[in-house]
């Protein structure tokens, strides 16, 4: 795939939630190696529509291609999330506190059977990637907000996504430490080449992030 | 999902279903020769009827209103050591109920002659008070800690803290007095080991007698069916106070109520002597005691309370191995008709034990199933009937309160259902686990009525050996065993006291 081909592909989606509906017959395409950062009012379906990309969701009508493959059709889900090619950044980070930061980052690694050294050397590199030399073995609770921000973006990289999903991933953090985080953020998309669909509400993020915005509206 | 929606639909209905026929079999039993038995009930059975709906009510309403005081002293004023109190008066749950009145009953008994004072319904009414009061405490602890801080702050920008309880407080609580209420009036209802010491009687004890003394199943299922009716209607009741919402805990602190200095010493006076009252029991036990019948308890008591050991920690392991996969299937909603397994599973819990006896006997005293009923395999039946609901209920709490992004990660990340529970949920939740576990093990250990009906012989365990020593045993012996009796219940509760107070901290 080269970049400027559609990677994403979202035709006709239609869904309702607890009696609201968040999107009716709603499309959009998503080129490889863009930055579409996403904007629109709370509740407006922002997280949601990550959520159908990621395959955490099915709508209730509609279609979404990832890679010109169909992955979701109406309420059934075709492709199985993890084998999407994507990962996702939480806005609570979602970091497993009992398990060391290499073993939340060695997770998917061990459960798609890789072997050891093969771990232990994504595992070394993606720190690296993420600046977090030498913190394998530190539990997740000693960690700082941006630390563990870094955590989980190293997470969500590791298996090499062509598509990385984040929703509001630097909303708890301070000024400095987002600044800090948006330029790597930016240098790493650009060294691995990943899409990224980024949800935030933060004028500055949004001007530094996007090559292209997508404001969703209240229906 | 798919399969995992039917795997837990068919397993969560086969195992709920499987658990609640003995409960089936009362009724089939009761109609299946309905026409051809005699199914009037003597007069005086409906005055045990009302005995019993009396000494409920009395304890139901007594229990929640010091339940209520005593919450919001202990759990939302600036009294030192409140949550401390809270957890001391545990111990008066924890001592199984006949030990309580027991022990009552032999100070009354050394006083000379007041005995007849504290015998009958009054006696029961105070000893089945001090039971259930934890009940109520915990309950109001748990909702006290779901106040929004800012619903308060802003009535007390207009009104005192009176005010504030009287307007918003108190009317918040009110879930948890309705539920408090109706639990303890049922767990009244069909507790019949009190009644018995203290020789008041009632309803579920003449069922008991029925079945176990004139083995009449007839007239003893015809007078289980008013309180299984009741059992029916309050489950409804109870599961609709008892959301999992409201059993979350919450991060924001909530406001204390600010006492002077002079109340503060007069209110915390008053609630050590509560505190003091309920450990009077285990202090009465252990002044009757002398080191030779001490001895002799041991020598007698430890093969029955190795029994009790055995089945408590096996009942309890597997109601936390079956609570988890259930909870998770609930709090997923992947099973079909939750609520209403729910529901049964909670009619299990609430029924009495002895009628749940006598279900157990009916339906698998059968030529087919002596594997089962010939072995102590019946008793861990019967209590995976009666405290699944608890397991289950604790460990849903528990999941619900973790972000389903935890679990989302997994999914990204590949992990199979089972490697989500197994890998993240369990090691994220082990705390609450380790609480379904002892809570399962703390009633299975003080279980006397069921166990009573159905344990085979050889298989008597530590509450049965002393409800028989009660009658006709020495009374210093009988305070030895009873004393070994609660120091395995206390020791466990003790060591989670610790864990919670350090899962608190850190």
């Amino acid at each position: 795939m080269s970049e400027g081909d559609v990677v994403i592909e979202l035709k006709s989606i239609s869904l309702k939630r607890l009696e609201k509906r968040l999107f009716d017959r709603f499309s959009l395409t998503v080129a490889s190696g863009e930055r579409l950062v996403l904007v629109g009012a709370s509740g407006v379906g922002k997280s949601t529509l990550l959520r159908l990309i990621a395959g955490l969701m099915v709508p209730d009508r509609g279609e979404i291609y990832i890679d010109g493959v169909l992955v979701t059709k109406d309420q059934e889900l075709l492709i199985e999330p993890h084998k999407r090619m994507l990962n996702m950044v939480f806005q609570d980070l979602a970091l497993w506190s009992h398990l060391s930061v290499a073993k939340n980052i060695a997770f998917a690694l061990e459960i798609a059977k890789y072997p050891k050294e093969e771990i232990l050397r994504r595992v070394k590199n993606t720190l690296a990637m993420v600046g977090l030399e030498g913190y394998e073995d530190r539990a997740i609770d000693t960690l700082s907000g941006g630390e563990q921000q870094r955590v989980a973006l190293a997470r969500a990289l590791v298996s090499e996504p062509k598509i990385l999903l984040m929703d509001e991933p630097l909303s708890h953090l301070d000024r400095s430490h987002r600044e800090r985080l948006i330029q790597e953020i930016i240098i790493l998309q650009e060294q691995l080449g990943f899409t990224l669909i980024y949800v935030t509400h933060d004028a500055h993020e949004i001007e530094k992030v996007a090559t292209r915005l997508v404001t969703l509206s209240p229906i | 999902m798919n399969w995992l929606r039917w795997w837990g639909g068919f397993s969560s209905w086969a195992i709920i279903g499987g658990l609640s026929l003995p409960i089936l079999m009362i009724f089939y039993d009761l109609f299946h020769d309905f026409f051809t038995v005699d199914h009037l009930m003597p007069m005086g059975v409906w005055r045990l009827l009302l005995n019993s709906l009396a000494l409920s009510l009395g304890v139901a309403l007594l229990s929640s209103f010091f339940g209520l005081l005593l919450g919001l002293l202990w759990f939302k004023s600036n009294i030192a050591l409140g949550w401390l109190m809270g957890r001391i008066v545990w111990v008066s749950f924890l001592i199984p109920p006949y030990i309580l009145a027991f022990s009552w009953l032999l100070l009354f008994r050394q006083e000379g002659g007041l005995e007849v004072l504290f015998s009958g319904f009054w006696g029961t009414l105070f000893i089945l008070f001090w039971v259930y009061l934890p009940i109520s405490l915990l309950l109001i602890e748990r909702f006290l800690s779901q106040i929004d801080p800012d619903l308060e702050s802003s009535a007390l920008l207009i009104t005192n803290w009176w005010g504030v309880l009287y307007r918003v407080t108190i009317p918040l609580l009110l879930p948890a007095l309705k539920v408090s209420f109706w639990l303890i009036f049922m767990l009244t209802f069909g507790e019949i080991t009190v009644a018995n010491v203290l020789r008041y009687p009632v309803f579920a004890m003449e069922s008991f007698t029925q079945f176990s003394a004139f083995y009449d199943t007839q007239m003893a299922t015809l007078m289980a069916l008013p309180i299984m009716m009741v059992a029916l209607l309050l489950q409804w009741q109870i599961r609709k106070g008892l959301t999992v919402r409201w059993l979350r805990w919450r991060a924001v602190p909530s406001l204390s109520i600010k006492f002077g200095l002079l109340t503060r010493w007069l209110l915390g006076g008053f609630s050590w002597m509560v505190v003091l009252l309920s450990l009077f029991p285990l202090f009465n036990l252990v002044s009757l005691i002398d080191v030779g019948s001490f001895f002799e308890a041991l020598d007698r008591g430890t093969w029955a309370l190795f029994l009790s050991f055995r089945d408590a920690i096996l009942g309890s392991t597997l109601v936390v191995l079956w609570g988890v996969i259930l909870a998770y299937l609930f709090y997923k909603e992947l099973v079909w008709g939750a609520n209403f397994l729910k529901g049964v599973l909670l009619l299990g819990f609430i029924l009495p034990s002895s009628i749940m006896g006598m279900g157990l006997i009916l339906f698998w005293n059968q030529p087919w199933s002596m594997m089962i009923y010939g072995g102590f395999w019946i008793i861990i039946l019967g209590y995976l009937g009666k405290y699944l609901f608890l397991g289950t209920q604790i460990i849903e709490m528990g999941l619900s309160q973790s972000p389903s992004s935890l679990e989302e990660a997994a999914i990204l990340s590949g992990a199979s259902w089972w490697q989500t529970l197994c890998r993240i949920l369990i090691p994220l939740h082990w705390r609450t686990l380790f609480l379904a576990w002892l809570v399962g093990f703390l009633f299975m250990m003080r279980e006397s009525s069921m166990t009573m009906l159905v344990h085979p012989a050889g298989e008597e365990t530590l509450p049965v050996y002393i409800l028989t020593q009660m009658a006709n045993g020495d009374p210093k012996v009988t305070a030895s065993l009873s004393l070994l009796m609660v120091l395995g219940v206390i020791v466990p509760f003790v060591v989670y006291l610790f864990y919670e107070r350090r899962g608190r901290s850190d």
